[in-house]
């Protein structure tokens, strides 16, 4: 890992296109501006963590609930939306 | 990322795959569909198909090619709640390669707790987006706060 010491109001820039500022600090809290191109994707890394524990939930399933489910579902009547 | 070619492979053949749930299974080739960074938490999976069950149902499964055990149930995000769309499936349709919207394919991944299907959830943050015409597909994390990991159906 590099690491690097930044004052408020300074920067990284990371490869041609992608500035991470910091912007503030309060507390523990550091609030960062990130400037990159749009199909850059920037995520809190929690999420990414959170999304994978989601999938493998989903992955679990029983065979039969999938079943069940089908036989009890009501389609929505146009009333119903 | 490597060079992906923007026409869909040729194929004709078919083959027969296993199945988590639904025993051997034999699809065309073309219905393959890719991942090329697989789904979080799997990400040696890459090749899925689309399967119906055997009743008639709004869901489907994406069971995977690679691994017979790896298998979701999926819905269109329609069907859980109106109005989807989330900001990002842009920036994903051009990632894709996805022109014609007629390719676009958006498929939400339902947790089913085990023994308790009245308590099935849909994951808005995490929709797969699919190009059907180049068959490729990504799974994206949406930082929109408006769509929960845990979606609540009204089975």
């Amino acid at each position: 890992m590099l690491i690097l010491t930044r004052k408020i109001g300074e920067s990284l820039i990371i490869g041609d296109q992608i500035r991470i500022t910091v912007l503030e600090v309060r507390g523990r809290q550091v609030r960062l501006g990130v400037q990159a191109p749009g199909d850059v994707v920037v995520l809190r890394e929690e999420l990414v963590q959170r999304l994978a524990e989601e999938n493998l939930a989903a992955a679990a399933f029983r065979y039969q609930d999938v079943e069940e489910i089908i036989s009890s579902w009501k389609p929505k009547t146009v009333n119903e939306r | 990322m490597s060079a992906e070619p923007d026409q869909p492979p040729a194929v004709a053949t078919r083959l027969t795959i296993a199945t988590r749930d639904l025993g051997a299974r034999t699809v065309g080739a073309d219905e393959i569909i890719t991942f090329p960074l697989g789904l979080a938490g799997f990400g040696q999976c890459r090749r899925y198909v689309l399967l119906a069950y055997p009743q008639p149902a709004p869901l489907l499964c994406l069971q995977s090619v690679d691994r017979e055990q790896v298998a979701f149930v999926v819905t269109d995000p329609a069907k859980v709640v109106a109005d989807y769309q989330p900001r990002a499936i842009n920036g994903a349709m051009s990632a894709l390669k996805i022109t014609d919207p007629q390719d676009l394919l958006v498929l939400v991944i339902l947790t089913i707790p085990p023994g308790h299907p009245e308590q099935t959830t849909a994951n808005l943050q995490g929709p797969l987006v699919i190009n059907t015409h180049l068959r490729r597909g990504k799974q994206l994390i949406l930082e929109d706060s408006r769509y929960s990991l845990k979606h609540r159906l009204s089975v």
